[in-house]
């Protein structure tokens, strides 16, 4: 083993229990900016696929004849953001909404007449499906002769994505709060061993010892503790993830939607920032005590 | 443009000894108003073994840190095999302490390092490959008769103990001069005469060494140049 891995290695058994919290630390950073991180994917990928299964309803106007209605038909499947188009008649309307709403159906047996609307379900092509074009097709189909409006989840579409971008920034603004947390515990637990150990480093000075020989360890421990925290960050965040996927996918059963964990290459630049944390946060400590030693 | 080479000795002075390895010219060292060490000139040669003695407060520390540069001379020169001390930076300083091995009146060692691992610092500090530091290791300890306890953590030691591996710490790495404050300093008669015997070997084979006591036993015990400092200025004697 090289020479200045052994040491580090060394060193890190001597001081188990400050390497232990700042490991803790890094770790505990990694877990709370992760779970927001995962939220956020799986948030992401939750409203991508919900937009993806957005349909407008184009409710018809009353009266309308057969060739009227076979018209607009054809209009609406003229149209490139329009997937597949299909008539729901009022009477099947109406027996929707008595699945929909179960016991409480008998409700509707008072009605003289179905008071619903003949439609039409439109399924958007995916990569049509943005709110502003979404709006801008709305409008299109709603000055067609025939048509009396037009409806989808328009508002829903919208503040579901603007809470998106608030949780994004909770994840930058958390992640780094807690880098800096994260850096000031690492640079601290070095600082106590420095101290801890200045007597060491004196002797080892004056028995010729460059202040690289001295350092090296001392960096390599802080990038080992970086590699460690980062590690068992994400290991404690797939066990959490792993049971909120137990408990949260039976709610969303029939969505067609799945939870995915971090992707590796996000995986890999947590391990490698908390490294850098570490590293960081050996340099910011070994400045300060070479001054002051 | 022509750079002149730093003369020794400056102009106008004698020089003292042209075989010295340590050579020191109006050294002084002041700590606010007090002189520790005032105006000091001496030389000393390859080979030499030199006592500096003195009451306590003398400047005897003073001298030998001045040598491994663990304080810098206020005015004066120091060099050292050839180095200008006075123009060693930072990082160099190193350089200069592997031409030294030093031990001290409270040995220090590293409490929480082997005795082993405490003499092999020195030949991994200066990048000696693992087997033939072993070795030396190995041979070093056996000359001090420590070889046996190259396991033991060093406050499981004797002092008489603790201070032949400080020794052995000093010599594994084959300095040109070991500087010695009070060695003997903690140690009852018999340690001390074993530390001092093999202080004498490394300057059999050839080694400088410059010993700081106040011990009149110890300086009449081997005949030796005495440097005699009485309130930080020097005195042959």
């Amino acid at each position: 083993m090289p020479l200045y891995l052994r040491k580090a290695l060394q060193d890190i058994a001597a001081n188990r229990f400050l390497n232990a919290v700042t490991v803790m630390t890094i770790a505990l950073a990694v877990v709370i900016t992760g779970a927001f991180g995962l939220f956020f994917i799986n948030a992401g990928d939750l409203l991508d696929s919900w937009r993806r299964g957005i349909r407008l309803m184009v409710y018809l106007e009353s009266d309308l004849t057969e060739a009227r209605r076979l018209e607009i038909k054809y209009r609406l499947e003229q149209m490139a953001e329009v997937g597949q188009t299909r008539f729901v008649g009022r009477a099947q309307a109406m027996a929707r909404l008595r699945g929909q709403m179960g016991p409480q159906a008998s409700l509707l047996d008072g009605l003289e007449e179905n008071p619903l609307p003949d439609a039409f379900e439109v399924d958007l092509q995916p990569e049509a499906v943005d709110a502003d074009r979404v709006a801008a097709l709305a409008g299109q189909i709603a000055d067609l002769a025939g048509v009396e409006e037009v409806s989808y989840g328009r508002q829903w579409l919208e503040r579901f994505g603007g809470l998106l971008a608030l949780v994004r920034l909770a994840v930058y603004g958390l992640g780094g709060l807690f880098f800096l947390a994260a850096l000031f515990f690492v640079a601290n637990t070095i600082r106590l061993i420095l101290y801890n150990r200045q007597e060491e480093l004196t002797i080892m000075r004056l028995v010729g010892a460059s202040e690289r020989f001295i350092r090296t360890p001392f960096y390599l421990e802080a990038l080992i503790q970086g590699a460690a925290g980062g590690t068992a960050g994400l290991g404690i965040l797939y066990g959490i993830y792993l049971a909120a996927q137990a408990n949260l996918s039976a709610s969303l059963v029939g969505f067609g939607f799945a939870w995915r964990f971090l992707p590796w290459y996000s995986g890999l630049a947590v391990v490698a920032a908390s490294m850098f944390i570490g590293w960081l946060g050996c340099f910011v400590s070994l400045r300060q005590f070479i001054k002051t030693a | 443009m022509t750079t002149v080479a730093p003369r020794w000795p400056p102009d106008g002075q004698p020089a003292t000894d042209k075989n010295a390895v340590i050579r020191i010219y109006g050294a002084t060292r002041s700590y606010g108003a007090h002189k520790a060490l005032d105006n000091v000139t001496l030389a000393i040669a390859r080979n030499a073994f030199v006592f500096v003695t003195g009451p306590s407060g003398a400047g005897k520390t003073t001298l030998l840190k001045l040598i491994y540069l663990g304080v810098r001379a206020s005015q004066g020169q120091v060099l050292v095999d050839g180095m200008n001390l006075a123009r060693i930076g930072r990082r160099r300083i190193p350089l200069l302490r592997r031409k030294l091995g030093i031990v001290f009146q409270d040995y220090k060692l590293i409490p929480t390092r082997t005795v082993f691992e405490n003499v092999a610092l020195v030949l991994e500090a200066a990048g000696v490959p693992r087997r033939v530091l072993e070795q030396k290791v190995h041979r070093v300890l056996q000359t001090v008769n420590m070889a046996h306890r190259r396991e033991a953590l060093p406050p499981s030691l004797s002092g008489g103990e603790q201070q032949r591996v400080a020794v052995a710490r000093a010599v594994v790495g084959d300095p040109l001069i070991l500087l010695a404050d009070e060695p003997t300093g903690s140690l009852d008669s018999e340690s001390a005469a074993v530390v001092l015997e093999l202080i004498r070997r490394f300057h059999q084979r050839g080694g400088t060494v410059v010993l700081a006591t106040h011990d009149r036993q110890l300086i009449q015990s081997i005949p030796a140049r005495v440097i005699r400092l009485v309130d930080g200025r020097s005195v042959e004697g």
